[in-house]
């Protein structure tokens, strides 16, 4: 007769213990950590390129994709620290892969970390990096059903960013259906509209970011 | 897609415990899912079989147990399973609701041989 022995342990139970210990550690040092989650090419890093640019804050990147140091390289253009992860194939980023990465970064210098996840919808919400907010990306020309087709990540963000809005006039894309959808997975999102190069958009999300960070430095300092 | 990387994961922890515990050689192991994983059951098993292969796990089988997404009403505290965006209250029509369940990845227990 075979024997039951009983467990009751967390498979990600490790990962889970370095999530949370990157976040006591950024909470610790007032730096607010975002996961930047959306498809290839919804235009993540092109959000990111514009944002900084005019953002009055002190960021650094981590980039997370299967392979090469583009992404790294384009933050870097824009004057930002960026530390490049290649996953080699794993479709989504971990809090061990994001330790490592946040080790290269002067922290004690920074108000805000963003992580631009792998592009994918799916796995990536499913992994705690021990960020404070996830980030939902998602553009136009990828069509209004995305949040119900991909309802837990859209869940789980508290914005949405709907990025290439200067292409709705040429798409066939709802809008209205768009953020109904996102709304009813998530009534507290945060929804966005931007198109990043004309810049619309950018103010209120770059507003938020701000506000983010103040509140977290002083949270630290009190 | 990410079935690979838990069943990595699991079989760590797997492991560690079997040498904590001095186990005798698996036949079974338990887990629970919550349906909000987005895990795919045949591949989560399969990829277990495979990667299992060559350790101590080898020849032992995945038992799945996937539980529901279950939502709680924040504003009167009713329960209740649906599926993702299933947040508006049956009971109050509160839309202030949390998961309180559907996330799990959980080895319940392992059998062994005696």
């Amino acid at each position: 007769m075979p024997k039951v022995v009983p467990v009751k342990r967390s498979i990600l139970e490790k990962d889970q213990r370095i999530a949370d210990g990157i976040r006591k550690d950024l909470a610790a040092r007032g730096v607010v950590m975002l996961n930047c989650i959306g498809s290839p090419g919804a235009g993540k890093t092109t959000l990111l390129e514009h944002t900084f640019s005019k953002l009055q804050l002190r960021v650094g990147v981590v980039e997370g994709d299967i392979a090469t140091e583009r992404d790294a390289e384009r933050i870097r253009r824009s004057g930002v620290p960026a530390v490049q992860i290649n996953t080699k194939g794993l479709c989504h980023l971990e809090a061990q892969l994001v330790q490592r990465a946040l080790k290269e970064l002067s922290l004690d210098d920074l108000d805000l970390v963003v992580v631009e996840n792998v592009g994918n919808l799916v796995c990536p919400a499913e992994f705690d990096l021990g960020e404070d907010r996830k980030i939902a990306i998602s553009s136009v020309p990828e069509g209004d059903d995305k949040p119900l087709k991909y309802p837990h990540l859209f869940t789980l963000s508290e914005v949405v960013i709907l990025t290439k809005t200067d292409l709705l006039p040429h798409i066939s894309f709802d809008k209205a259906r768009f953020w109904e959808d996102v709304k009813f997975l998530n009534p507290k999102t945060l929804c966005l509209e931007v198109c990043a190069p004309s810049g619309d958009g950018l103010n209120a999300w770059m507003e938020i970011l701000s506000e983010w960070c103040h509140a977290k430095r002083q949270k630290g300092s009190s | 897609m990410h079935e690979y990387s838990l069943v990595s994961h699991l079989l760590d922890l797997l492991q560690e415990l079997a040498e904590e515990g001095q186990w005798p050689p698996p036949i079974k192991v338990h887990l629970q899912v919550g349906t909000l994983r987005q895990v795919v059951p045949e591949i989560l098993t399969s990829c277990y079989a495979l990667c299992a292969e060559g350790t101590f796990f080898e020849g032992s089988s995945l038992e799945l147990e996937i539980l529901p997404a279950v939502w709680e009403c924040e504003t009167c505290g009713h329960q209740w399973e649906g599926e993702p965006g299933s947040r508006l209250c049956p009971l109050c029509g509160s839309l202030e609701s949390v998961l309180s369940g559907g996330e799990e990845l959980e080895i319940v227990s392992v059998e062994v041989l005696q």
